[in-house]
């Protein structure tokens, strides 16, 4: 498939269906006249017809869509990186999570200065410790770590 | 108590010395952040939302109010100086004001960008005023099939004027209501759309998804393309910040067309404060004497977009304080603000929490008025943000997020959900898709279905007699009508030969 907006409509028909289907299964206790699940269900209908209207619009284009050009290296690592901060986020705790997050992202996205980088993460984490925990009230998770 | 009553009442929370300090503090940190290229008005009040948690509701919203109107005016100072918009809004000033910096009158684009915000913000106050009370005495006549209908309108609108592509604005809206509905239905219990996922039986936070969706998919979209941006040449403020008295006298038709421009657009669901400043700069130079000036400098380039991009902001709020509508993703992330402190924005919350939404109005003032005592003074400051390395600032965003996420709940999956949607965001910006409507979706979601399912009841299950009703047939005609709009706007750009038209449909406008 030549266009990504055809890639898209596939995508989108079979959310449709997903939709339609957590929906069906969502049981109805019986009270009021219509169902939890029945606006769901509708909505989920419409999205079949938007994927079918979006791949119609896709197959008339002339042209491929505006789409921007990206660097999928740089992609790839920020999005391991935010998803392994966030997988051990609670585990290892907010203030050594955070700083080892700062710094290897700011590598990802370029930066080659590490000692800076090094020094302003845990400086910022020390910064929003402070304020989050000591003057919001807000518990952020200690994991490993004492405080 | 009348609407000048109960603004003195207002007045009267608002300038209590602690409360001063919030509404001032909410300006600098909007303004701070606004001022950051890629993090919008919506984005601002999300991760701000955890420094409020400890908050009173009435510090709270005074905060907010600084913060909203901060973040809207953040974004003139860097796409004067430096030629980087803050946010979509500010775009459009950067054409004329850029211009003017780079000709010597930065400090006559500054101060006519901050005089107009006041004029603006001041007359869009007012405006509010007016509107949002006579709109909440309406809207207490309203039963569940006119309210159903509304949120149609405020749904059909944001999908058609948001984005470039029809189709992929119906999608984002049908996305973010389907969002919304996951988790425990609020009339009978029952879970629906959690996949037998206990986790995601209390739902999906707006606050999440607005996180989400705008700062982890911006993180990841700036990873992706962080290649393709070119560095600006700075400008500096060269002399005082004012203006010459032929450059006064330009301005203020400008400033209050803007202000007109902007309160108007801005009420009206979706259309948000991005189209405003368009609409506001194409209107200036059509009524100009001197239309070869813009894109050269021209003042009213400068002074009508700022002006309506700060009266949309007042706009926007119009929905929100009369029906409990929002009509923005900013508005909605407020709106779930709202529910954070157990409160319903619509005509009971002027009649149950006067002090709050009258402190929230009054603020605005305040906060209108510490704009433009603090703004032109700190130019130094904010153009200084823009130091900030560009890999700490958006590694930064996201351990903010991380902490705002986690703070909802205090729960490690919820993390774990807003990094889906937040790859997501990043997948809706790489193959535009709007994000607005998916941020309205969710946070109307079971407003919606609430609505919808009490109007079934009253009509005994027939959808057809719920739009029998004559406010219903109306708004349902009005969202017919917003949604044909691109079509509509399109055939008659081609009939007309009007290719600017035509080209302002295709604008994305988020």
């Amino acid at each position: 498939m030549r266009h990504p907006d055809l890639i898209g409509a596939v995508v989108i028909f079979f959310f449709g269906l997903l939709a339609i289907a957590a929906a069906l299964t969502t049981p109805d206790p019986g009270f009021g006249v219509v169902g939890p699940g029945v606006l769901a269900a509708w909505l989920g209908g419409l999205v079949l017809l938007t994927a079918v209207w979006l791949g119609a619009t896709a197959l008339r284009a002339t042209g491929r869509p505006d789409v921007a050009t990206v660097e999928m290296r740089p992609l790839l690592f920020s999005f391991i990186a935010i998803a392994v901060y966030f997988a051990l986020f609670v585990r290892l705790g907010f203030m050594l999570t955070s700083a080892a997050y700062l710094i290897v992202e700011c590598r990802i996205l370029g930066s080659s200065r590490h000692r800076r980088d090094a020094i302003a993460a845990v400086l910022f984490v020390a910064a929003m410790y402070v304020v989050f925990v000591r003057f919001l009230g807000v518990q952020l998770p200690r994991g490993i770590l004492p405080f | 108590m009348d609407i000048l009553g109960s603004l003195l009442t207002g007045f009267g929370v608002v300038l209590q010395p602690q409360n001063l300090v919030y509404a001032f503090v909410g300006v600098i940190v909007g303004t701070a952040i606004g001022v950051l290229p890629g993090i919008g008005p919506a984005l601002t009040i999300s991760l701000l939302l955890p420094l409020t948690f400890s908050l009173e509701s009435v510090p709270a919203f005074i905060m907010f109010g600084g913060i909203y109107y901060g973040a809207m005016y953040g974004g003139s100072t860097t796409s004067i100086l430096v030629n980087t918009p803050g946010e979509s809004a500010s775009v459009v000033t950067a054409i004329d004001g850029y211009q003017m910096a780079k000709k010597g009158r930065a400090g006559a684009a500054l101060a006519t960008s901050a005089i107009g915000s006041f004029v603006a913000g001041t007359f869009a106050t007012i405006g509010l005023m007016v509107l949002a009370t006579t709109l909440a005495d309406v809207a207490v006549m309203l039963g569940p099939a006119e309210y159903f209908a509304l949120m149609l309108v405020a749904l059909a609108a944001v999908s058609s004027l948001s984005g470039t592509s029809l189709p992929k604005s119906v999608f984002a809206t049908l996305f973010g209501l389907l969002v919304g509905l996951v988790g425990s239905d609020v009339q009978t219990g029952t879970v629906r759309l959690s996949f037998g996922i206990q986790e995601l039986e209390n739902g999906i936070d707006v606050v999440l998804g607005a996180i989400a969706l705008f700062a982890i998919g911006e993180v990841l979209w700036i990873a992706a393309t962080s290649g393709s941006e070119g560095s600006q040449e700075r400008q500096t403020l060269k002399g005082s910040a004012w203006m010459t008295r032929s450059e006064f006298r330009r301005s203020i038709p400008a400033w209050l067309r803007g202000s007109a421009i902007g309160f108007f657009i801005g009420s009206l669901p979706g259309a948000g404060a991005t189209i405003a400043s368009f609409v506001s700069y194409g209107v200036e130079k059509l009524s100009s004497k001197r239309p070869q000036e813009f894109g050269k400098g021209a003042i009213e380039g400068v002074a009508g977009p700022e002006a309506a991009n700060n009266a949309s902001a007042g706009g926007a709020l119009v929905p929100l304080l009369g029906l409990g509508i929002p009509g923005s993703g900013t508005t909605a992330v407020m709106l779930a603000a709202f529910t954070i402190y157990g409160l319903q924005p619509g005509p009971l919350l002027f009649a149950q929490h006067p002090d709050l939404v009258w402190g929230l109005i009054a603020s605005l003032y305040v906060s209108n008025a510490a704009l433009l005592v603090l703004n032109l003074p700190l130019v130094g400051l904010w153009v200084k943000l823009l130091d900030i390395p560009k890999a700490l600032l958006y590694s930064g965003i996201v351990v903010i997020s991380a902490v705002g996420v986690y703070s909802l709940n205090y729960s490690g999956f919820e993390l774990v959900v807003a990094f889906i949607l937040g790859a997501l965001g990043f997948l809706f910006r790489r193959f535009n898709y709007p994000l607005a409507p998916v941020i309205l979706g969710i946070v109307l979601a079971n407003l919606i279905d609430n609505a919808f399912r009490r109007a079934m009841i009253l009509s005994s299950g027939d959808v057809v007699a719920i739009f029998m009703r004559p406010g219903a047939a109306a708004m349902l005609v009005l969202a017919i009508l917003f949604f044909t709009l691109p079509f509509l706007l399109r055939l008659y750009g081609r009939v007309s030969g009007r290719r600017d038209i035509a080209e302002l449909i295709e604008t994305d406008v988020g």
